[in-house]
Parts: C-alpha cells; structure tokens; sequence
C-alpha cells in the first residue's frame, strides 16, 4: 500500500502550521490524490462539454444529385468530369487537364458570404496529380476556382436567396492519367469568433459528407444533343 | 542535509484567517461586479455601433470623412463591368451611382453592403459578382464610382445601400444608409430585362449613366 506523497519535511511543517487542511491534504497516499486529480480534471473539462455525447462517428456517405445541407451552404453534387479545354479558364501548363465537380450551390446563411467560404466547403481527396498542394485548414485539394457555369465568372460573393449552377475546378498534371474515380468531401462550417481572432465569420470546418464517385470525360454540348 | 526554515514562517502561515479571507472574498466580489457591467447592459453594442447618417437617393450626406450622393439606381439581369467579362445572373444586379467628395484628406472608402428588402445582407466585395472599389478620393475633388449588387428580385423593394469608409470595421464611425426608394415595379422590370447594363466602376470624371 503507499504511503503519503508528500515528503517528511514538508508534512511536519504542515502540522507545524496548525492548517487542518494542508495537513490532511499532504497525509493522503499518492494513489489517492492521482484519483482526486483525474476526477477534478473529468469535472472541468465536462463543464466544457467534454462528456457531451457525439453526434456522429465519421462523415456520411455523399450521393450525386441529393441536395445536402454544409453550413452555410445547401450543395448538390450532380457530376465529376475531366476536360482539357474550358474557356475563360487558363491551366498553369498545356499539357494538363481540369477536373470539374459540378453542383448546385444555395447560400441558406442571411447574408452573403465571399468565395473563399465556399472554397473551404467541397474539396477533392484520392486523385493523383493534382497540380494544388492538400490544404492545411481542411481535409483533401481545395479547388484552384470556382467558375459559374452561365457565364465562366468566379463565383464571389455568393449571395443568399440565389440558385447557383457551378463547376469547383481542380487542375491535374497532364503526364499523370485521367482518374475514373474521385473522392468528394464536403465540410460545414460554423459561425463564431476563433480563440485568438475576434472576428466572427465562417470557421472551423468539419468534414460532414464524403462521397466516391465515378469521374468521365467532359462531353460537349453538340456530343450531349446528338 | 536539511535547509533550516527561515524564521518567521510560521508567522506567514498563521495571517490571521479573517483578513485573507475578507481580500478573497473583496476579488471576487469586484470580479463579480465587473461582469455584472459587461453582461447584463449592451454597452459593448451602443459603444461600437457606427453612427448611422440616412439619407435619399439625390440628397447628399455629410460623413465625417465625405460627402456623399447617390444616383438613380437601375438594374438587370446582365451587367457588363468595365473591368471584367459579363456577367450573367439568376437574379438581377442593381447598381447605384456614387459621387464622393473627401473631408480634409485623401480617403479610400471601401465598405458598401445592401441591406435587402427581405430582412437579407447582400455583400459587396472589392471584385468580383458585386462589387465597389471608387479608389482614392482626392480632398474637394469629386470622385465618381458605382456599386453593383447581385440579388434575387424579391429583396429589391425597401433595399437600403450602405457606404462606410473601413471595409473590415465600421464601428464607431459614420455609416452612409441610403433608402434607394426601390418597388416590386422595379424588380419586375429588371428581372425581365437581359440587356447588358454598362458600368464604369470610378472616375475623376462624371460617370455615364446607362
């Protein structure tokens, strides 16, 4: 059995000091005063929800074409496709090729929010060659750009109460092959101020859905009417 | 060996009880009291709210740092900025000519939002769909620019544009609020309309107005 965790010295000078509570604290066996502390520290960090029970294990499965609600935005993922040509759009290099993740994306937020929310929001993971480095903020490739499909702009700021059809564009070295899959993650955000930064905005996104999903060469439009 | 206890030790233990306890109890009753004056009055919100100068379209308010005139707004479902392809939108864009005169010096305002008809906040960056970016404004020079919105048809009736001077921060300071006077008339025509609406987004000289 073990003894008290304090040494002698500093027990006599306890009992030298007539605290009652100093002397009994110092008399308790280390065991019990290792028991006393983890229970202290369960108690905090419960008071900061630490014991609040967990909504979900892992992300959800991403299907095509179900619309998904990822704070502050409503997305519906309709197709993955790769092309080497896209007007308006410029590669870093010839020879490589756009892979295009088409969706339909609704502000469900009060307010308008700029692109780089929405950038954070639908990312690319398991494909090889992709010219951008993975995020550092979030799970996955963010997209080089965001272009609306109406008119090839970049789509900033993205404004509540608006029906967006978009292409999330990531662009993939041209000496790696096309992929024939890809997988598709999805983060929600949640609105606050951060712990260092007052500033209250869209942060700390979490990856929600993810989906794998088949990946085809681009058709153009005369090729989809004939 | 063993250090000796300094003399007088003992005499720290022993304060008397009452008096630490009483400064204890002192701490936490200021910090009580304090969080009391934060919390339970909005002083934070009244102190650092910006001072809210409303206006009408063609009547010009006086800003701390500018005076400041809006235009005729006027809108469509295509805008073509002189500074980017065209633009196409599934609802419409409104846009408001500005004219700015600085106060005693230079001033780049940056900040313009509108706030929708529908209870909505409609963003305004310096590129991009909706956008404002009138440059330097030079003292008694009048600077001209307009601020282009994208917004859904049903926000255009009672939407209010606002102008500051700090795009990331206007507290404490004037905020232009311009009830433009907008309809249901309006927002119908614009929404009909795919005629591509020039803009020019600044200039020393006078704007053309489409």
């Amino acid at each position: 059995m073990s003894g008290p965790a304090a040494p002698p010295d500093l027990r006599a000078r306890a009992r030298a000091s007539g605290s009652l509570v100093a002397r009994r604290a110092l008399d308790q066996p280390l065991r019990r005063i290792g028991i006393g502390g983890a229970v202290v520290l369960l108690a905090v960090t419960a008071a900061f929800g630490g014991l609040r029970e967990q909504e979900k294990d892992g992300p959800e499965v991403l299907a095509v074409d179900v619309p998904v609600e990822v704070a502050p935005f409503e997305l519906t993922v309709h197709r993955v496709v790769w092309t080497t040509d896209l007007p308006g759009q410029y590669l870093t290099d010839d020879g490589n090729r756009w892979i295009g993740v088409v969706a339909t994306v609704r502000n469900t937020s009060d307010a308008g929010v700029l692109g780089v929310t929405l950038t954070d929001t639908l990312t690319l993971d398991d494909v090889d060659g992709l010219v951008q480095e993975p995020s550092v903020l979030v799970p996955g490739v963010e997209a080089s750009a965001i272009a609306l499909l109406e008119d090839g702009s970049s789509l900033s700021p993205v404004q509540p109460g608006l029906t967006y059809e978009a292409a999330f564009l990531f662009e993939q070295d041209g000496s790696a092959a096309p992929p024939t899959s890809a997988t598709v993650l999805l983060q929600r955000q949640t609105w606050g101020v951060g712990i260092l930064d007052e500033t209250v905005s869209w942060r700390d996104p979490v990856t929600t859905l993810r989906g794998e999903l088949d990946v085809r060469e681009a058709r153009s439009s005369e090729e989809s009417e004939s | 060996m063993s250090t000796p206890e300094p003399v007088g030790t003992t005499a720290r233990v022993r304060r008397p009880r009452v008096q630490t306890l009483g400064a204890g109890a002192a701490v936490l009753a200021a910090l009580a009291v304090g969080h009391v004056v934060v919390t339970a009055f909005p002083v934070d919100d009244r102190v650092s709210a910006p001072f809210v100068r409303p206006t009408v379209v063609g009547e010009t308010v006086e800003l701390r740092y500018a005076s400041l005139t809006a235009g005729e707004p006027t809108g469509s479902t295509v805008l073509s900025p002189d500074t980017s392809t065209q633009l196409s939108t599934p609802g419409v864009f409104l846009t408001v000519p500005l004219t700015i005169v600085a106060t005693g010096q230079p001033r780049m305002i940056s900040f313009a939002e509108l706030r929708g008809g529908d209870g909505r906040t409609y963003t305004v960056f310096t590129s991009g769909r909706s956008s404002f970016l009138p440059g330097t404004a030079q003292p008694g020079v009048p600077r001209y620019a307009t601020v282009s919105v994208e917004l859904p048809p049903e926000a255009v009736p009672g939407a209010h544009l606002r102008i500051g001077l700090n795009q990331e921060d206007q507290r404490g300071d004037d905020l232009a609020d311009i009830d433009l006077g907008l309809t249901q008339a309006d927002a119908d025509d614009w929404a009909a309309v795919d005629t591509p609406l020039d803009i020019s987004s600044r200039s020393d000289e006078p704007l053309e107005q489409p």
